[in-house]
């Protein structure tokens, strides 16, 4: 009795196990069979020749899984009219966008469209996790090119292949600070005075004594990365030109090594030994704009564009002004924001025709962008701009609205809090900054990678520190220095210098 | 002969039957994707797969191995390790026979719980905790050094107190799990030695000498063995989020683990990441051969196979 007891129960536990696995399967059936169930009753009215195609987009900020569904079968509605095309939108938050594609991609699941957040093109093209675009770009994307220059399109073509989409929004960056209006206001301080970073000092000693509780400087996630220093970073990785939109010398130099760095850490030191910047500010890990709205903090820098203000506003909660430091430029990585096709699309010509549709379709990209009209913004035709419907507002809404992700933000409508005219504005700010000599260039960093592990490595040991002032720059900078060299940068600064020349010589 | 073999068979099937989902797990999740290693050796490309990719020799492995900073890291992981066997074995041992020596029933659960409690709290709600005693403004070890007339301390800037404080941190969260291990096996020892050797005039400490501790051997043997293979390995959430990521510290808190991290984080190279994978497994399994057979020089019943 006891045996067979024993035996019924080893064979319990064991299709209970086999059992588990095979659910996990249905589960997933189930769920994809829920959704194409929703769809085969509305597609059933408007009856197609062929099956229609399901385009999967996954895209990035804080929305729920229903209305991401809602905004995907209205999106349906109107691609299923012109085209016969299914939309299927996923979007995943800002934390783990990154990994999530990354196994995406490696799983081989059903993807398409993608944006570039956090992803490299370069890396992505070389490692054959996106597809090559020139082709599917002169055959469904007419309206796409429309948009988009020449010396943008240099910035996404390796090897003679384009591998992504730039989106079109503000292609330059200024740099600036963003400070609390009322306690700028609360202090005798004339702003006009301020040309340079340094400058500011007066006005710190002023909030401090003002506002004891506040530090007029914090760190924005335990980082200070902002240099009021025009430069481009040539694609990341170490290596940058400084003030290239200089037209005489295009020299890639070690930006560690640069006065001015040192002169902005310097800076950064002894205001945090005035207890300017708020004590051990590599260890928070709250954004900028949270510090300042609680009022632990004055100012942080920022990057400086139409509508930047507003965006400041929504980050704190309350008014904010921001002062230029560093004019617009243009750079390669002012077009960083870009849509890929992944390399597991079934249908990479019908995934460009979305891509295409969003570029142009006013009412697709609002619904893409803002969501639901009623349910998450309404529309004030007199003022052409959207407002929230009560009760919802910026923190609550379950379909955030992140314009800078999709690929086309100046078609779509602007928000109250922008203004009517914000995209005119940013489309004049684009034509109007000035180009870096460098714009168009890209870095191919696969011969190096060794090297920039080993500096990636050592930069994480000082940077932070360096920049939020917490380490002593004439002990730690020539040790970040030499430890770059032995690491290896000047190989890197060499190859990126190589392939700058050579992109010269080719123009 | 067939007619024993199958009842035997018979015999143990029940045995059997309940070793076989932990083996079907253990072929399907350590064993089938074992082929997978050679991603290590490869230039890993989305569109060919794993076996397609082009291959690229040991060129993944050499990042490890090219700077200082791979030498600092590889002495941090191994030195490590080998405090926390070290002190893990003698602490939990310690207070495990004190435990034994308790009287009272429900202290000893008491005890028992609040030891093992650190355990299951997850390590970066530990690092905050550290963060509440380690902080240069509010943290309570600073507030305890002003109220002494001594100067605040910025201890996350401060590279030399760390080994000290990891070591505390970890032997704080993991001491509980192997106590009650070693504590499960000398609520095993027979009494009755006990009961002889106080007979014999044994002192406390005698007895713990030479009854207990022989007692213990082969778990502690084995517990350690198991350690020694993961020696190459590290905690990643003790290394990276206690220290709270803090660029100065990173020459003495920088482990293989969070080092790849670190530097692949932004490049994100599956090849580079599975060779420094690879580079732990094998250390460790050599590490745990050799190992065991130093243990089978002196007791042949304490090695683990």
């Amino acid at each position: 009795m006891k045996r067979k007891l024993a035996v019924l129960l080893a064979m319990v536990m064991i299709v209970s196990v086999a059992g588990s696995c095979g659910s996990d399967n249905d589960i997933i059936t189930q769920n994809n069979g829920a959704s194409s169930g929703a769809e085969q009753s509305s597609s059933q009215v408007m009856s197609a020749a062929e099956e229609p195609y399901v385009c999967k987009i996954v895209s990035v900020g804080e929305a729920t899984t229903e209305a991401s569904d809602e905004v995907a079968a209205r999106a349906s509605e109107i691609l299923m009219e012109k085209y016969n095309i299914k939309i299927e939108l996923v979007r995943l938050g800002y934390g783990s966008f990154v990994s999530e594609v990354n196994l995406m991609l490696s799983s081989g699941e059903k993807l398409d469209l993608i944006p570039s957040f956090g992803i490299s093109t370069i890396t992505a093209a070389n490692t054959g996790q996106i597809l090559e675009l020139t082709d599917l770009i002169e055959e469904h994307g007419s309206s796409i090119k429309e948009h988009i220059t020449e010396g943008e399109w240099e910035c996404v073509t390796f090897g003679g292949g384009i591998y992504a989409v730039p989106n079109n929004k503000e292609k330059a960056q200024g740099y600036g600070i963003a400070m609390r209006k009322d306690m700028l206001e609360a202090v005798d301080f004339d702003i006009s005075t301020v040309t340079a970073e340094k400058d500011l000092e007066p006005l710190f000693e002023l909030i401090k004594e003002a506002f004891p509780e506040t530090y007029p400087l914090v760190s924005d996630r335990g980082q200070m990365g902002y240099h009021m220093v025009e430069r481009d970073e040539l694609g990341g990785d170490y290596g940058v030109v400084i003030n290239p939109t200089n037209a005489d010398r295009v020299e890639v130099v070690n930006y560690f090594e640069t006065p001015e760095y040192e002169e902005v850490i310097q800076l950064h030191y002894e205001w945090s030994q005035k207890g300017y910047i708020i004590p051990d500010a590599t260890t928070y890990t709250e954004d900028a704009g949270t510090l300042i709205g609680m009022g632990k903090g004055f100012a942080y820098y920022t990057n400086t564009k139409p509508g930047i203000d507003a965006e400041w506003e929504r980050k704190v909660g309350k008014e904010m002004v921001v002062l230029e430091l560093v004019s617009p430029f243009k750079t390669t990585s002012g077009v960083s924001n870009q849509w890929y096709i992944a390399h597991q699309s079934e249908d990479p010509e019908k995934a460009m025709i979305v891509l295409n549709e969003i570029y142009t379709n006013p009412e697709l990209s609002d619904l893409l962008i803002n969501g639901i009209e009623g349910q998450h913004y309404l529309r004030d035709e007199e003022n052409r701009v959207l407002v929230f419907p009560e009760g919802v507002d910026a923190s609550n809404t379950t379909y955030s609205s992140v314009a800078w992700v999709w690929p086309n933000e100046l078609v779509s409508t602007p928000w109250a809090a922008d203004g009517a005219d914000i995209w005119t504005l940013t489309d004049e700010f684009n034509k109007s900054a000035k180009e870096a000599v460098t714009l168009g260039f890209v870095w191919d960093n696969s011969a190096v990678l060794n090297e920039i592990t080993a500096c990636n490595n050592v930069k994480a040991k000082y940077e932070n520190a360096l920049n939020c002032g917490t380490l002593n720059p004439d002990e730690a900078l020539p040790k970040l220095i030499s430890e770059l060299k032995n690491a290896g940068i000047d190989v890197i600064i060499a190859e990126k210098q190589k392939q700058v020349d050579a992109w010269l010589a080719n123009r | 002969m067939r007619t024993s073999k199958l009842r035997k068979i018979k015999k143990y099937l029940p045995l059997y039957l309940m070793l076989a989902p932990g083996i079907i797990y253990l072929i399907i999740n350590n064993y089938m994707p074992m082929s997978g290693i050679v991603v290590a050796f490869k230039n890993y490309n989305y569109q060919k797969g794993i076996f397609a990719s082009p291959w690229n020799g040991i060129k993944n492995f050499i990042f490890l191995f090219r700077t200082n900073d791979a030498w600092i890291i590889t002495r941090n992981t191994i030195c490590y390790n080998l405090v926390f066997i070290i002190i893990g074995t003698v602490v939990s041992i310690t207070i495990s026979i004190i435990l034994s020596e308790l009287k009272a029933e429900r202290a000893k659960k008491a005890y028992q719980t609040v030891i093992l409690l650190p355990f299951l709290i997850s390590i970066v709600v530990v690092s905050y905790i550290v963060y509440g005693f380690l902080n240069t403004e509010y943290g309570n070890i600073n507030h305890l050094l002003v109220n002494a007339g001594k100067e605040k301390i910025s201890w996350y800037s401060t590279p030399g107190y760390w080994p000290f404080i990891l070591v505390i941190v970890n032997l704080w969260k993991n001491m509980g799990y192997n106590t009650v291990l070693y504590y499960a096996t000398l609520i095993g020892i027979d009494t009755s030695y006990y009961e002889a050797a106080v007979v014999d005039g044994a002192s406390r400490w005698q007895r713990i000498r030479y009854i207990t501790i022989p007692s213990l051997l082969p778990t502690i043997s084995i517990l350690t063995l198991m350690s020694v293979s993961k020696i190459f390995y590290s905690d990643f959430g003790l290394f990276y989020q206690v220290p709270m990521n803090s660029g100065p510290l990173l020459d003495v808190t920088n482990t293989i683990d969070t080092y790849v991290y670190r530097g692949l984080m932004e490049t994100s190279n599956i090849g580079m990441s599975a060779a420094a994978g690879v580079y732990q497994s094998i250390v460790g399994f050599i590490l745990v051969l050799l190992a065991n057979w130093l243990v089978g020089r002196f007791d042949k019943d304490s090695t683990l196979f």
